[in-house]
């Protein structure tokens, strides 16, 4: 019990709740983020309809605007789409996709990416030299390039008829493998720095097994790079899945994301059917936007340099 | 000076040898090369011949040699999907994305980088803190939904632009060019203006970091103890040595142009290299795919190089050693 408010106490004191607690700025982006997180997971209580029960259906009630009502009496808040879908709830179940597959490829890359780099920077020699010049040609090719690329091999293994079950998979695959240099080289940096470090050799001198100090010593040490890494590349990996997507190389049209829903909506905006665009694409910029925001203060708020 | 070039143009050959491994593995192992390029009606002699004739009999080791001194003379096989050469439908839309690149590289340097000094210089104005915003929005609004932002409202609403293909062309030899006419530039302006936002941004948050270090190092309060002017300060001391990071900065962001041509050239519709690599991807069209991948991976190595000379030009400690 003493030990939970010694923490809480702790985290009031930090200089990091200060810098929070006085950016007006930061609280919205912060309270916007845990809200489009919330509804996304809470989206099959919070969606006005199915959007994915075919019975409800009906072409007749495609393509409203905006606050119209159908010819049963269904109200439609921001209108429907092609497929007279409500277009509040396929927002709030895409954005669960785009959020869902933009998490899973962070904590894949995460975990790829930090254990090469501890890796790297405790063995040195030859394999930290390999690891380091794979991640150098990667980082010249922009990560939705290779997440282009790991889709198409994918696509050429399974056959398009198999790729629509496993999309979801495969794009977290696709952008995790394409965003794991990054939290490599910052932890492969961190690492290095540490290594020379007192405690560490302790570690060793002490006869700690090596994998005890990676994880229990140094993983630590490094994780402020990691967090703020991460925050950011939340953002990225949202927008590489969402481009994939409305490419037509993501998630299929029965599963949407975010970006499957702006890609059937391009097809109508010359028709001047904005709305189908509009909603979808607003939603998945308040998403990045928060994202961001969050990630800039994270790293200036972390960063003892500024201080 | 001329040991690091060559250092660096032996690197530049050593990644093009391992962009091209990826290649010939794609092309190799994926699928079956041979049930890919003949119908389905191919007799078992018609397929022998042609494995024989792509060399797939001989030795993994050789055929990738064979498969590098092919790409050297500028072979890359024919495409499954279309039945034509994949060099030759390369060099119809080369003139597309380049033009496209080249223009949208432009704009964004030539707005970015002075937004970036603006903003380091009068880090308090108020057209700084439009700059700050707007650049957040910039990295936040992903590409495909700019060019849909700017379709609606350029095309759609007030009818200025057309929103689909590349029209007004001029052919000068094999090179089809749309900056010579104005009908060619009404189809230019919103893809080449979806593709510079982005960049843009990058740039004038780079340029404006880079800046407001340098101008807080001890030589710079050292100039304006001398009593130096502010213009003097600012541009020769401070915008001089903010430029070597932002040049290496400028010119990787140059080459991710070409790599964020494919989402644009796929909103607008415009015929080039990027849209021919999302067919592929649809198609599962593995030569084209390779070929592609070859593409962009010596436009970088060549961008990389071409950014090494400049920095030998612009730091002196380089010329030296």
């Amino acid at each position: 019990m003493n030990a939970i408010k010694i923490k809480v106490v702790a985290m009031i004191d930090s200089d990091l709740w200060y810098s929070f607690k006085r950016s007006p700025l930061i609280i919205i982006s912060a309270t916007l983020c845990m809200l489009l997180i919330l509804s996304s997971i809470f989206a099959p209580w919070l969606a006005p309809y199915n959007p994915f029960d075919e019975s409800t259906l009906s072409l007749w009630a495609a393509n409203l605007p905006p606050l119209s009502t159908d010819e049963d009496g269904f109200f439609y808040l921001l209108g429907t789409d092609n497929q007279g879908r409500d277009i509040l709830s396929t927002i709030l179940y895409g954005m669960r996709t785009s959020l869902g597959v933009g998490l899973a490829a962070v904590v894949f890359a995460i975990v790829l990416g930090t254990s090469l780099g501890l890796l790297a920077a405790y063995s040195g020699g030859w394999l930290d030299n390999l690891l380091m010049r794979v991640a150098d040609i990667q980082l010249s090719f922009p990560a939705i390039l290779v997440a282009l690329l790991v889709n198409g091999i994918v696509k050429a293994v399974l056959g398009n008829s198999q790729m629509e079950m496993v999309a979801i998979y495969v794009l977290i695959l696709a952008i995790g493998l394409s965003e794991w240099v990054q939290f490599a080289r910052a932890v492969r940096g961190a690492a290095l720095v540490e290594k020379q470090k007192e405690y560490v050799q302790a570690a060793r001198t002490m006869g700690v097994p090596t994998l005890m100090i990676l994880l229990r010593h140094l993983l630590p040490n490094v994780s402020s790079p990691i967090l703020v890494i991460a925050t950011i590349s939340i953002a990225v990996a949202i927008i590489t899945e969402a481009t994939l997507s409305f490419l037509g190389i993501g998630m299929p049209q029965t599963q949407p994301s975010l970006g499957t829903l702006i890609r059937v909506g391009g097809d109508y905006l010359m028709s001047g059917e904005w709305w189908i665009t509009f909603f979808p694409g607003i939603t998945l910029v308040l998403l990045v936007l928060s994202f961001n925001l969050l990630g800039d203060w994270l790293r200036d708020a972390l960063n003892p340099q500024l201080k | 000076m001329l040991k690091f070039l060559l250092q660096r143009i032996v690197q530049g050959i050593v990644v093009m040898l391992v962009v091209a491994f990826v290649a010939f593995c794609i092309f190799r192992f994926l699928g079956d090369p041979v049930n890919n390029m003949v119908g389905d009606s191919a007799t078992e002699e018609e397929k022998e011949q042609i494995r024989q004739q792509l060399g797939l009999d001989e030795p993994v080791a050789m055929q990738y040699l064979k498969f590098v001194s092919n790409i050297a003379q500028g072979e890359f096989g024919t495409s499954y999907r279309t039945r034509t050469s994949v060099i030759e439908q390369m060099k119809e839309r080369l003139p597309a994305t380049l033009e496209l690149s080249f223009i949208s590289g432009m704009l964004s340097i030539l707005l970015g980088i002075p937004m970036g000094i603006y903003s380091a210089l009068h880090p308090k104005s108020w057209l700084s803190k439009q700059f700050l915003v707007g650049s957040l929005m910039g990295i936040s609004i992903p590409t495909f939904l700019t060019g849909l932002l700017l379709i609606y409202l350029f095309s759609v609403v007030l009818g200025w632009f057309p929103s689909q293909g590349r029209g007004g062309l001029v052919e000068l030899g094999w090179w089809t060019t749309s900056l010579l006419t104005v009908k060619g530039w009404s189809y230019i302006i919103l893809p080449a203006l979806t593709l510079c936002i982005y960049q843009m941004t990058l740039i004038t948050r780079m340029v404006r970091a880079e800046m407001i270090e340098v101008m807080r190092t001890d030589y710079i309060k050292f100039a304006k103890a001398r009593g130096l002017p502010d213009r003097i300060v600012q541009y020769r001391h401070g915008l001089k040595n903010s430029l070597v990071p932002v040049i290496t900065i400028i010119g990787l962001q140059l080459g991710s142009v070409v790599a964020f041509s494919i989402i644009t050239e796929t909103v607008f519709n415009w015929p080039g290299l990027g849209q021919m690599f999302i067919q592929s991807i649809e198609f599962v069209d593995i030569p084209v795919m390779s070929a592609y991948l070859i593409f962009v991976g010596a436009f970088f190595v060549i961008l990389n190089l071409l950014v090494d000379i400049a920095y030998a030009f612009i730091d002196p400690r380089l010329r030296v050693h």
